[in-house]
């Protein structure tokens, strides 16, 4: 039996998401949607910057998702985008530096690491594994020993 | 019940062993002092049993948050900011000490933990991580070394009286102690990493054995091997074996490259010393080995220390002590009167402001990252100023130093007046050299 008070210290921890988008350069404001492991936390037009905050277990593998959805590729409409500000996990801030471990499918087929959508389709980021697990492994911090 | 206390908890016992020279087992190759007993059998039932049962105290130790004097090494470095083997291993299953509350929780290993603080300590795991002295078989007579890992320098102390006593027999001589131990690592699940030393890796024939076991058992496809060779000898078979592992990291051992190497790894020539070094390199080009230079610095040679920081950095290659030298007491850097601390100290500040890397204080531990290795050789180096500049002052031990050096001379023939500057001559003669 682990001691009360340390399982309470070790089972009450979680991990903070931040993150922040805006209409970049947008004449017609884009329709977007964020979601981060499943749950919705913003689904309309974005008029000003967001700046969103989700909770998630410190063991839970973290699926985050942003979309671009409506765009009309029109002249009037052709600067319309999302830009991802800032995406923190716990401190750990991925946009620029680590744009590149993210996938953004989108009806353009464009395949260039970025942090601004300009084409309807989702950007993501999968951990797939506990944060910190997978952190060791994209900062190439050596083996990682499983028992 | 477990009370994990940050400062002090390591994973090593989970996932690490040590076999020394005479097959005495250990918890931790940076074990301070020697817990384990010798097995007259090394048979694969024993080595699981020390593992999996009779390091379950250590295990409980580390659960319960208490203090292990064995570990005390690993505290001495990290007071002086250098990595430490606990940090090395802590990284090895994702915990990091500057954020351990999440990293511990999260780490590939805390269910094991968990399990071991409910059976008393025990482990069903098997060592994945080895240290495997050979044996004593060298042909050098590091004035550093002790008898238990230099055969030559064990019957060099006996002759001139140091000693009466004989290091036991190496393990590796007995081939059945080397057939289970090769059978063991067959069945390990898991297994990761084997890192052998000597004596002299190169000239023990159980090095050559045990890598062609694991050849023709195609391990050498899913492990990495290091080991440590001491840059005087070199075997193009043993060569031909290592190459064909799919990781290689080698340790150059080397004091500095300045003539006073010959003197402190007698009887080495500094001249063949650097030649084998380039041929390990070019070996190592290829299959893309990580290489590091391995010091262990004394009052002599830290002057000198700056050359294989230099020489590491130009390049690419790593710079590795495994801590700060505790034994023989009469060679620590801390017995030079504190002017020459302070004026090595500056050498080395020196050193590391003419190098153009961005500043951090962000801890490197992860040294084989070959992205990093510049700013851990940075990183190495400050941490013998901080050493140099913090370290107790022994200078009380001087007239040993003299005493010991003056033995070993009487046998070998040479002096160190040959080696050093004005600035030792006058420490040495002022305590009666």
């Amino acid at each position: 039996m682990l001691h009360p008070n340390t399982m309470k210290y070790y089972s009450q921890q979680d991990i903070n998401i931040c993150v922040v988008i805006d209409a970049g350069n947008s004449v017609v404001l884009p329709d977007c949607k964020v979601s981060i492991n499943n749950n919705v936390l913003f689904d309309t037009t974005v008029i000003k910057s967001q700046t969103l905050h989700f909770v998630v277990g410190l063991l839970d593998p973290i699926s985050i998702e942003v979309e671009l959805k409506n765009k009309k590729y029109s002249e009037k409409s052709r600067d319309t985008e999302i830009a991802i500000k800032s995406l923190t996990i716990d401190n750990f801030e991925l946009i620029p530096n680590w744009t590149y471990l993210a996938c953004y499918n989108n009806d353009h087929n464009y395949q260039n690491p970025t942090s601004v959508l300009p084409f309807n389709g989702t950007w993501s980021i999968q951990t797939e594994r506990p944060f910190y697990q997978w952190l060791h492994v994209v900062q190439k911090q050596g083996w990682l020993l499983e028992p | 019940m477990m009370n994990i206390n940050p400062g002090n908890f390591c994973p090593s016992p989970w996932f690490h062993m040590h076999i020394q020279p005479s097959g005495k087992l250990k918890f931790c190759r940076w074990q301070h002092q020697s817990i384990g007993h010798l097995e007259s059998d090394l048979t694969q039932e024993n080595f699981l049993k020390y593992f999996q049962e009779e390091m379950s105290t250590i295990r409980m130790d580390m659960l319960q948050g208490n203090s292990i004097p064995a570990c005390t090494e690993c505290f001495t470095m990290e007071n002086h900011n250098k990595i430490s083997g606990r940090e090395s291993q802590l990284l090895k299953v994702g915990i990091k000490r500057d954020n351990f509350d999440k990293t511990f929780r999260s780490s590939t290993f805390y269910n094991e933990f968990v399990k071991s603080s409910e059976k008393s300590g025990h482990t069903d795991l098997w060592p994945q991580d080895w240290q495997i002295d050979l044996g004593n078989q060298c042909n050098s007579n590091c004035i550093f070394c002790s008898p238990q890992y230099s055969s030559k320098l064990a019957a060099e102390f006996r002759k001139i009286g140091i000693t009466n006593q004989m290091p036991l027999r190496n393990w590796t001589d007995d081939s059945n102690a080397v057939d289970h131990f090769v059978e063991l690592l067959t069945q390990s699940k898991k297994l990761a990493y084997l890192h052998f030393l000597g004596g002299e890796t190169v000239i023990i024939p159980a090095f050559k054995k045990i890598l062609t076991e694991l050849i023709s058992r195609n391990l050498h496809r899913s492990i990495s091997i290091g080991f440590t060779t001491n840059l005087t000898v070199w075997d193009q078979s043993v060569v031909d074996l290592l190459t064909q592992f799919k990781e290689v990291n080698l340790g150059l051992s080397v004091e500095c490259l300045h003539p006073i190497n010959d003197y402190l790894r007698w009887p080495s020539k500094i001249n063949q010393v650097e030649r084998t070094i380039e041929k390990w390199l070019n070996v190592a080009k290829d299959p893309q080995w990580l290489i590091h230079l391995r010091t262990t610095p004394t009052m002599f040679s830290i002057k000198h220390l700056t050359t294989i920081y230099e020489y590491a950095y130009k390049n690419s290659i790593g710079v590795e002590s495994c801590n700060f030298l505790e034994r023989p007491e009469c060679l620590r850097m801390n017995v030079l009167p504190m002017h020459l601390r302070v004026k090595f100290a500056d050498d080395i500040q020196q050193w590391i402001n003419s190098k153009s890397i961005p500043k951090s204080n962000e801890k490197i531990i992860n040294f084989r990252d070959p992205n990093l290795l510049k700013q851990y050789i940075i990183k190495d180096a400050e941490s013998y100023v901080k050493y140099l500049l913090d370290a107790p002052d022994e200078t009380h031990r001087l007239a040993d130093t003299i005493s010991y050096i003056k033995k070993l001379e009487k046998s070998r023939g040479n002096t160190i007046l040959d080696y050093v500057t004005s600035e030792y001559n006058e420490i040495l003669q002022s305590a009666g050299y």
